[in-house]
This record gives C-alpha cells, structure tokens and sequence, in this order.
C-alpha cells in the first residue's frame, strides 16, 4: 500500500489541548517592574549608559553592548504610541478578552522599545499605527504585567 | 519569648506602626484578626481604617473581622520576613485564613512595607506566578498520520517503510529523516509487541491532551510492534491495572476503545499478552 501526500480520503483533524503547569519567575529586574506597576502605578525602564536606548519592559542588559543595565532606572510615560498592532478575531479560554480586540505594541514616552499590550475603548477599524494611547491601571492586581488592564487612545 | 528565625510575632506587630504607609490605604476600612498559636503566640486585632492603624494585643477571644488568620508562631515569623512560602503553608493548612482573602492578598502588602530583621535591609520583594494554561489546539494529521488513524479505527496498525533502507517508522512518518527520501509504503504491523523500555511515571502531572490529573504510578512503554525495524519503538500507555507486573521483554497486546473515531484514544492502552 503507498499514500501520497495528495491522498486526502483519510486526513483528520484532531482537537486537542495543550495544558501544562507553569511557574514563571520574573528575576529581579523584572520583578521592579511589575511592582512599581503594582504599588505605584508607574512604567519603569531601564537607560543603557553606553548607547542611551531605554527598555521598557526593563531587561538586565544591553542586547547591542551587553552593559549592565539594572542601576540606570528611568521611569517612563503612561502614555505612548502605537507601533504596530495585531486583531485577535477567535476566542479561547486563555485569551484575555472576547474576540475581536486589539493587541498592540506600544513605545511609551521615553522609551525605545516597545511592549505588547491590550488597546480597548475603540472600535478594531479605527485602531491605527501611531495613535496615542494611555495606561488604565487594573484596580484589582495580580503581580503580571495585567497591572495595567489596558491602554485606551488619548482623545485630545 | 520564644524566637524564630531571630525575631518573635511580638515584634511583628510591634513594628507595624513604623511600617505602616497611610497613603496608600485611605479609602480602607478593614480589621484582621490574627490567632497565632504555640509558644510566643497570641491573639492581636489591627485595624486600618482610612489611612489609621491600630495594633494591638487582645486577651478576649477574637471579634468578627473582615479577615481573620490562624496560624502557628514560627509560620507567622517565617511569612512575615518571606522565610516561609505562605502559599505553600496555605496547601499544608498551616496558615488559614477566614473571610475576606484579598484583605491579604491585596490590602496587606500595599500599607505595610515588609518586616525585616533589625539592621537588614528591606527584603526585596521578587515576583513568581504560578499558572495553568489551557490552550486549545488542533492538530492536521496529514495523509501519513492520517492513515496511522484510520487504521487505529480498524484496529490495525500501519506504519510506513523507507524504499531506500527499509526502516519502518511507526507512527508513520512522511520522510526517512536517515535517507532523507519519502516513505510512502505503508506495512501492517502488530498488533502485538516486545516491551524494550518504558517509564514508570509517579509525578501527577495533568494529561496535555485532557487537562485532567493522571493517577500515579501510570506506565509509559516503548514498544517494539511485531513486524517493524529494530530500534523503533511506537510510546503508549500501560493498562494500569499490569502496573506491578510489567518487565522488560514481555508481550503486550493492544485493548481498543469500543467507540472508535479515528483519535488517538481509539486505543486505550496495552496490557500484558498471558
């Protein structure tokens, strides 16, 4: 008997489930990041002292010099710009949110690099790369970076 | 007074005036109750209401509060200073908490900074999140798995051959990874089979596929399928009730789900061939 792979009588699909326990610890760099999320209601980041880009999320070292970057805290704007941004159009029980919602990346003031997080409070159509976004904070938190619940567009 | 970890739930409370951050719980009414046993221990009622603390040591029974804590002195010390896991003392019953959880969850560690010992500095405080992600997939098993499937409906087991070396890969595989040719001829092997290996699994992790809990010790084999290469081995599960008896180098045979559906759990496990 020999099966070619044009030979789709007999293909399936097969539902399934991925569900494994996970720890995930945030390292020290990590973990003052989320608290001030947490306590204070700030974005922190991190200032390279050799090249000057700023990381937020903070990261313990520089990915173009490899300097030492967990003294040098900034901290950062609650509000930012879009940078790019993505439609989630199914919904699953991991998921955040009800389909559709936007995920976006977003560079807040002072920052270089950006982060992804939820945008609410707009249609999905209208969402656009460069529009100005601001942190809502969670009012109930959770030590992840859900501390902030989501950004909402600046309405000037 | 009896000490743990070089300090006592005296000073606990004791320090909590000088700890206490009035500007983060203004708009906070709550009273917590703490019933600390064993030696060293005590009862002690504190109260934060609207940027105000009161700590103090009660010799009644405690009043109803909007959360109250029972636990042993050293767990309590221990907790405070982040020596001992509260989560983990939580599983084991060794510090319960009644009423409101978020009181502690929540309220606690915004309007206290964290006790420390005299002359050390501040724990740092590191953030770990434990989780169950469940994430829905579905997996397309393509012409080759896609008969592997259909035969396990049948109860048979294919499994394709190598033209060039004569491997036979079990599940079937589209290419020989060796010969790096398409393996398109399909043998039927089985259904019997020669235990090589297995595993005998005693962590209760959950099964991915269902995210229901397995129950330990279950049996992993890695079979040799009559009729296929040597040093290919086709993974399954061992019928549990042949847990004790199983050893290398005994026959197994297959035991087929009734209602079969071309899945994987057409077949339900193997178990020792007497």
């Amino acid at each position: 008997m020999a099966i070619r792979r044009e030979d789709t009588a007999d293909c399936f699909v097969m539902p399934g489930k991925m569900v494994l326990p996970v720890q995930y610890f945030a390292g020290r760099v990590g973990s003052k990041f989320i608290i001030s999320l947490r306590d204070d209601k700030k974005i922190l980041g991190v200032k390279c002292p050799k090249c000057d880009k700023v990381y937020a999320p903070p990261r313990e070292f520089c990915e173009k010099d490899l300097a030492k970057l967990d003294e040098n805290w900034v901290e950062l704007g609650n509000e930012g710009i879009i940078t790019n941004y993505t439609i989630v159009n199914y919904n699953d029980r991991h998921l955040p949110l009800k389909a559709p919602y936007i995920l976006a990346l977003i560079k807040v003031d002072g920052a270089d690099t950006p982060f992804a997080h939820i945008v609410s409070g707009i249609d999905p159509d209208q969402v656009t790369i460069g529009m100005r976004v601001k942190a809502v904070f969670a009012e109930k938190t959770t030590n992840t970076i859900l501390d902030i619940a989501h950004f909402v567009p600046v309405i000037d | 007074m009896a000490e743990y970890f070089g300090t006592n739930a005296e000073a606990v409370f004791a320090t909590m005036p000088e700890r206490f951050i009035p500007e983060k719980v203004q708009d906070v009414d709550v009273t917590i109750g703490y019933d600390i046993t064993g030696e060293g221990g005590g009862i002690w009622l504190v109260a934060i209401q609207a940027g105000t603390l009161k700590a103090e040591k009660i010799d009644s029974e405690l009043p109803e509060c909007s959360a109250s804590i029972k636990t042993d002195a050293e767990t309590f010390v221990g907790g405070s200073l982040g020596r001992i896991d509260l989560n983990a003392a939580m599983f084991a019953g060794k510090f319960k908490v009644k009423g409101d959880i978020s009181v502690m969850t929540n309220i606690l560690p915004k309007a206290f900074k964290k006790f420390s010992l005299a002359g050390e500095e501040q724990a740092e405080e590191f953030i770990s999140i434990k989780a169950m992600p469940s994430i829905n997939q579905r997996f397309a098993t393509g012409a080759h798995m896609g008969q592997w499937f259909k035969g396990l409906m049948n109860k048979k087991f294919y499994a394709a051959k190598c033209p060039s070396c004569g491997r036979i890969q079990i599940p079937p595989r589209e290419v020989c990874a060796e010969c790096v040719v398409r393996s398109d001829d399909f043998v039927e092997v089985g259904p019997n089979g020669t235990v090589a290996n297995m595993d005998i699994v005693y962590y209760a992790s959950p099964d991915p596929l269902t995210g229901k809990v397995r129950s330990t010790p279950y049996v992993t084999l890695y079979l040799w399928m009559d009729g296929t290469t040597p040093g290919e081995c086709l993974s399954f599960d061992l019928n549990p009730k042949d847990t004790n008896r199983i050893q290398r180098g005994m026959r197994v045979r297959p035991v087929w789900n009734e209602v079969r559906n071309a899945g994987i759990d057409d077949l339900l496990y193997f178990e020792i061939d007497d």
